[in-house]
């Protein structure tokens, strides 16, 4: 403020040369703080300080103005969609297992390949994951197994899903997220575990798959 | 100062005469005189009382205030909805963000109710107006509902309504979207306009 009052002041003074500005400023507040050597011409210095007054004031205007909107305008988001529908195609199928179980695990991924320690006692039927069609609007979704019921003799756990051919997610607990197509397949594996209490006989289990716009 | 002058010489021409004289003598001696009705040392002329006329204060009534100025927060949200809404099925995001779905068409995505904040000199009498509204495809807004600062939930489109300001204040805005039975999916936002005015 001190420079820029003297400034004004030896601009206004008539008597002073404009030529001898510079000079006139004292040495330790000078020059460096405008960014030339002592030996700028006047005319240059006084274009840079217009440019430097005017690009304040600007500033000053801009930011004034940066909260002041009034009226505000606002947007309403709103985004229609197409009903997610969810179609079975086949359930998750463990086919036959040998009644002493025991405690062993069986795995159906959800390319259908079977794996875990009981894998020698699948003893009939193919075991295939559970197939269902999602049919949705382009938009992000939210993959969720849950209400799973497990049947006698084992218990169900660690469900993975592969929505659309993409990567296989575990999609129990909070679900996942992926991103919709008009119509494509879901596939779901899960890990059967058995508890030592199994009987002959069909002990079938459940759960719901719920697809849903993010 | 001229006003009086002017008065009481209007007085003078109405009076012949030993009282036009002595209001002469006093309008000469006047201006040496400070006048000023509360100054102790001033000293009024025997003049006839009905030669003086009171001056009358009138004030003139200045405030002033800081624009008011409103930041977007963030947008109302619907979320998605179902594109099959009818004309008869309704969805409101209140004030207080309470979701109200006539027909269960909400199938996703965050509802909120719009979100200001307002700035403007407290205390002061403010209008709060929605206006401008522009519906999107499918649906209509209507029945605007505002919420300020520590205000109630009132409707705030058609003439909008009044609140006293404070410096820098929240504003909640809600609505209720219509369906039309004809909306398609994809993305149809709307917007409207919020206004904050001096009273």
């Amino acid at each position: 403020m001190t420079l820029v009052s003297r400034v004004f002041r030896d601009l206004c003074d008539g008597s002073k040369s404009p030529n001898r500005l510079p000079h006139r400023i004292a040495p330790t507040q000078t020059i460096e703080w405008i960014g030339r050597g002592t030996d700028m011409k006047t005319s240059n210095w006084m274009k840079r300080f217009a440019a430097i007054a005017g690009s304040a004031v600007i500033g000053v205007i801009l930011a004034a103005g940066a909260n002041a909107a009034n009226p505000e305008s606002v947007v309403a988001q709103v985004t229609f969609a197409n009903p997610i529908t969810i179609t079975e195609v086949n359930s998750l199928q463990w086919g036959t297992l040998d009644v002493n179980l025991n405690l062993e695990t069986i795995i159906i991924g959800t390319d259908s390949a079977v794996s875990g320690t009981g894998t020698a006692l699948v003893i009939g039927a193919t075991p295939a994951a559970a197939n269902v069609t999602v049919g949705a609007t382009a938009a992000g979704i939210t993959i969720l197994v849950d209400t799973i019921v497990s049947g006698a003799g084992y218990s169900l756990g660690t469900f993975m899903c592969d929505y659309n051919g993409g990567t296989v997610t575990a999609c129990d607990g909070a679900g996942y997220a992926e991103t919709a197509v008009a119509s494509a397949t879901l596939l779901i594996g899960a890990t059967l575990t058995g508890d030592n209490t199994a009987g002959v006989g069909a002990a079938n289990g459940s759960f719901e798959v719920t697809v849903t716009y993010q | 100062m001229s006003s009086l002058y002017s008065r009481q010489w209007r007085c003078i021409r109405g009076r012949p005469g030993l009282a036009s004289l002595k209001a002469a003598v006093w309008l000469l001696l006047a201006p040496a005189v400070p006048i000023a009705q509360d100054n102790p040392d001033f000293i009024l002329p025997d003049l006839d009382s009905d030669l003086l006329l009171m001056a009358e204060l009138v004030e003139a009534t200045v405030t002033f205030v800081e624009p008011a100025g409103i930041g977007a927060v963030n947008d109302l949200q619907f979320g998605s909805l179902d594109r099959k809404l009818t004309g008869q099925e309704s969805v409101t995001v209140a004030p207080d963000s309470t979701v109200t779905d006539s027909a269960d068409r909400v199938v996703g995505g965050s509802q909120a109710p719009a979100s200001l904040n307002v700035t403007a000199t407290p205390g002061q009498a403010i209008s709060i107006l929605v206006d401008a509204v522009d519906s999107g495809v499918g649906y209509s807004l209507a029945d605007f509902r505002c919420k300020y600062d520590a205000g109630s939930d009132t409707a705030c489109d058609g003439p909008g309504y009044s609140e006293i300001s404070v410096g820098s204040g929240t504003l909640l805005v809600g609505v209720t979207l219509v369906g039309q039975g004809n909306a398609v999916a994809g993305i149809a936002d709307g917007s409207f306009d919020v206004t904050i005015s001096y009273q």
